[in-house]
């Protein structure tokens, strides 16, 4: 299993392609249900690799929309040569980059090749959001993120530490803290949930002011 | 959620779960909700965890079940085909969402009580085209499902305004809002609070002969 990929890394990505084979799998069988998974899963990162080119927060979630969708269509002839979320990134990237050619506008990042949609979805800082308010409140998440990991248990803070800032396999984990891989998930899980209720609120503002 | 179906879920996430066991793990997901919620809410918070102090933002929380109302609608509809689709944006889209806005306000709230309906396939022809997604929801057999999501919050004292009908930004969702009192003139309409709702997308039907209706909020058009 292959997780770590450096800082921003692809756990999530890699590291479940071979879950994300059994959802696509089990969405060509009818399984539409498993296809709202996938766009559970991915909806975030699709959104901010679409907002690399369509700035407009607004635009670019229905771009991000529309390339789900377009996704759904397509997703009867994906074979699995590549991995689901490659695919569904290259998906985005040119139905981005179609959106603002049928605007007349200029692709803003001209160089990008599909290839690089990885990258770009995991890319520091998305500059749209980069007003005062925008600003303010990616402030507010980090004091938010930094507050909940510092009132996490010891053992939930480095396990959730380890795995997301240090790109970990669960296994790795394990060794270094010197427990079961099984103890290792279920300390990730709590320290996520623990972390969610801390950003709700704030997220739900979010969503009120968009 | 037990410790046994946390440890499964986070199996799964990391792809370490195969054959059989992965199988009905995307069953149970499929068919739990709150194990999906489990599995969403996981992934966004590791989204926000690498990516929150660089600026990057989730989506919103309703952006999943906007895509799944897009699905449905095409998928039962049989609408938005790419043959029959001309692009999605582009200069002509811009003068018809203009005239789109009108035919829909008119079609729309013909629907509503004491109005009369308009034929089902002049609602499927209005001028916006293959973008007109809640237009072309209107099937031949004159029922449709879909999803609304508000817009803001709005009050009317003037019932007959066009002001009781809002459209989204890209004409896609529409709300319409006082669907139950509407039209008694004596009153005052308050809009519909999207806060109070989570700014969920509104499973929303119409059907030829009741109006158009969404079984949370509102009672079938021609009832008080």
């Amino acid at each position: 299993m292959t997780e770590k990929t450096g800082r921003g890394e692809s756990v999530g990505q890699d590291a479940g392609a071979q879950s994300d084979l059994v959802l696509v799998r089990r969405v060509q069988k009818g399984e539409k249900a498993a296809f709202d998974l996938l766009v559970r899963k991915y909806q975030h990162r699709v959104l901010a690799l679409v907002g690399r080119f369509v700035r407009n927060p607004e635009e670019a979630e229905d771009v991000a929309q529309e390339a789900f969708v377009k996704a759904y269509r397509a997703l009867k002839n994906f074979r699995g040569d590549s991995a689901f979320y490659t695919w569904l990134y290259r998906i985005a990237v040119n139905t981005a980059k179609n959106h603002l050619v049928a605007q007349g506008r200029q692709v803003s990042i001209a160089d990008v090749e599909t290839e690089d949609a990885e990258q770009f979805a995991s890319a520091d800082g998305l500059r749209e959001y980069d007003t005062p308010e925008g600003l303010l409140l990616t402030k507010e998440i980090a004091q938010h993120i930094d507050a909940a990991l510092t009132a996490l248990p010891e053992d939930l803070r480095i396990a959730v530490t380890l795995r997301e800032f240090e790109g970990l396999s669960y296994d790795e984990i394990a060794q270094v803290m010197e427990c079961p891989v099984g103890t290792v998930r279920s300390r990730i899980f709590r320290a996520r949930e623990a972390i969610a209720k801390v950003l709700a609120p704030l997220l739900e503002q979010s969503d009120h002011e968009r | 959620m037990n410790d046994e179906s946390q440890k499964a879920l986070m199996a799964f996430m990391a792809g370490e779960l195969q054959g059989l066991e992965a199988e009905r793990m995307a069953q149970r997901l499929e068919r739990e909700a709150a194990l999906a919620e489990a599995w969403e809410r996981q992934h966004r918070v590791s989204f926000l965890l690498q990516q929150g102090r660089s600026g990057q933002r989730p989506a919103p929380a309703d952006f999943a079940a906007r895509v799944r109302a897009a699905i449905a609608l095409e998928t039962e509809e049989g609408v938005l085909r790419e043959s029959r689709c001309r692009p999605a944006n582009g200069p002509w889209f811009k003068a018809s969402a203009v005239a789109a806005v009108v035919v829909l306000s008119v079609s729309l709230l013909s629907f509503l009580p004491g109005r009369g309906h308009v034929p089902t396939s002049q609602m499927a022809s209005s001028s916006l085209g293959a973008n007109a997604t809640q237009a072309a929801a209107v099937d031949n057999g004159g029922r449709a499902v879909f999803a609304l999501r508000p817009v803001r919050f709005v009050t009317t004292v003037e019932p007959e305004s066009r002001a009781d009908l809002l459209i989204q930004r890209d004409i896609r969702r529409i709300w319409v809002p006082n669907g139950r009192a509407f039209p008694n003139p004596a009153l005052s309409y308050a809009g519909y609070d999207p806060a109070s709702f989570g700014g969920r997308l509104l499973p929303t039907r119409y059907e030829r002969g009741a109006g158009i209706a969404s079984p949370d909020l509102w009672a079938p058009a021609g009832q008080p």
